[in-house]
């Protein structure tokens, strides 16, 4: 039974005890149905459990040539465009938890399903909701909603500044990022332009222009990576925070950024804080903006 | 009474709410019918044929019980094409009959005398027929439109909220049997299974 099930049935229970209150005691013809009804409702109601919370649900939407009003949607562009936005969800969905490679089946693909519940109208396109695991209930954490989460922080990071672009792709997989450029470009090579509804938040695209501006922003020519080693000492981590502050030998550069995932205590750094040290860091870059780093291994220097 | 045609299912396996093929008629859900088409429509496999069986017992003991006023609400899986949605036969049919009482006799009376007729899950057991009840000539009209707007609520959608359609029926002694005439020759010449 899933959540909308779950609340009608206690609709209907509640209807069903405000009817009986007004039907007179007298009306045994009347009452006796709604009785039985009443406790075949209590009774489901009573075998399951109560659902811990609705799916995840948002609405993409297009609007430009391949649509008709908020009539239709062309249907080629239309199953383009849906499977290349599922995809991109799924690939940030799956690199907020581990690397996804540069090819190859995308980790935990199944995790990051999306069902087509419907069509948004307005513009015109789809409603999309997170698939049940058991075709029941839904699990108390979702994955799917940190990666439309971050799916839309990108698309409207991306018509921000290079430094905003780069703090929100600063987790992302460069695969994950590509993806989500190559649902740009579909939908700019149709000129169209989407909007994504999430949790009551609308993000859209302006224009054609807009998007293709996106999509460019998002490309490997403009997204510089790169892995440094530096020599120096550290002056300190925030362990919660997992951020680190490294000063770089013979220079005045001093290095601010994220502990990586591979190290599982940050606070140990903190015990060689001032002492000779060497770290590897990635680094990442959006156009002319900040440099991000990422540290991802360090050691002590004897000499 | 002027009825409608039982429109087709949609692609969805259910009774459409509006006729999509004449969307400004007066054909809507409940659509007005007649027992007898409800027979010749839905009477296609050995399993509806025994429901309607059922149904047609269940209305000839509302008659013998007094109750020959009225008209019935009726829905449930019997009305979709089950077989192709789910892959199974339905189980029985639901019924709301919202009734006049005849003169001089009260819903006790009644129920006294036939205690079996009027609980749902006696009419499930006995004739395939999950009953309900409302009472028309209650003088709390409010209670009465509330009764309707339950069961209308309950029966336009299916529990995925997809709206659908069901039908209504006259309560008929002459119509239930050219029905039930139509319904034996049906079960003499076989059919789907």
């Amino acid at each position: 039974m899933n959540i909308n099930e779950y609340y009608h049935l206690q609709a209907e229970k509640t209807t069903l005890e405000s009817l009986l209150k007004q039907i007179p005691e007298v009306n045994v013809i009347d009452r006796i149905g709604l009785e039985t009804r009443k406790k075949e409702v209590e009774d489901l109601i009573a075998s399951v459990s109560a659902p811990t919370r609705e799916p995840i649900r948002a609405s993409l939407t297009f609007r430009g040539k391949p649509t008709v009003g908020s009539h239709g949607i062309f249907a080629e562009f239309g199953a383009k465009a849906i499977n290349a936005f599922a995809d991109a969800v799924a690939a940030i969905g799956a690199s907020q938890a581990s690397s996804l490679g540069t090819r190859g089946a995308i980790p935990n693909r199944e995790e990051f399903q999306l069902l087509i519940t419907g069509t948004a109208l307005g513009s015109f396109g789809f409603e999309l909701e997170e698939a049940p695991k058991d075709a029941m209930l839904f699990p108390k954490e979702s994955l799917i909603e940190s990666a439309i989460e971050q799916t839309k922080r990108i698309m409207k990071a991306s018509l921000g500044t290079d430094d905003d672009l780069t703090e929100a792709i600063s987790e992302a997989d460069p695969r994950a990022v590509e993806t989500l450029r190559s649902f740009f470009k579909t939908i700019a090579d149709h000129e169209a332009v989407c909007a994504l509804d999430f949790k009551g938040d609308v993000f859209r695209f302006a224009d054609v222009g807009q998007v293709r501006r996106s999509e460019g922003r998002l490309s490997k020519d403009n997204i510089h990576e790169d892995d440094k080693i530096f020599n120096g000492y550290f002056l300190g981590v925030l362990p919660n925070h997992r951020n680190f502050e490294f000063k770089v030998i013979g220079t005045e550069e001093v290095i601010l950024g994220k502990v990586g995932a591979d190290i599982e205590d940050a606070n140990q750094i903190n015990q060689i804080v001032g002492k000779q040290a060497q770290i590897k860091v990635h680094t990442k870059q959006v156009g002319t903006g900040r440099v991000r780093y990422e540290l991802s291994h360090y050691s002590e220097n004897s000499d | 009474m002027i009825t409608n045609t039982i429109p087709d299912w949609n692609h969805q396996g259910v009774l459409p709410p509006i006729n999509v093929n004449n969307p400004t008629s007066v054909d809507r859900s409940p659509y007005l019918v007649s027992i007898t088409d409800i027979v010749l429509r839905f009477g296609t496999t050995t399993q509806r044929k025994g429901i309607l069986s059922g149904l047609l017992t269940f209305r000839a003991n509302l008659y013998s019980a007094g109750l020959i006023e009225g008209f019935q609400w009726i829905d449930g899986s019997f009305l979709e094409n089950i077989e192709i949605i789910e892959g199974r036969s339905p189980i029985d049919i639901d019924v709301v009959t919202f009734f006049h009482l005849p003169s001089g006799k009260t819903q006790q009376d009644i129920l006294s005398a036939h205690p079996r007729l009027f609980n749902p899950v006696h009419t499930k057991a006995d004739h395939h027929v999950d009953a309900y009840f409302v009472h028309l000539d209650s003088n709390k009209l409010e209670l009465l439109v509330q009764h309707f707007t339950y069961w209308y609520s309950m029966w336009s959608h299916r529990r995925n909220n997809q709206w659908k359609g069901y039908l209504q029926v006259d309560l008929s002694q002459i119509d239930d049997s050219t029905a039930k005439a139509n319904l034996d020759e049906m079960k003499d010449q076989g059919g789907q299974q």
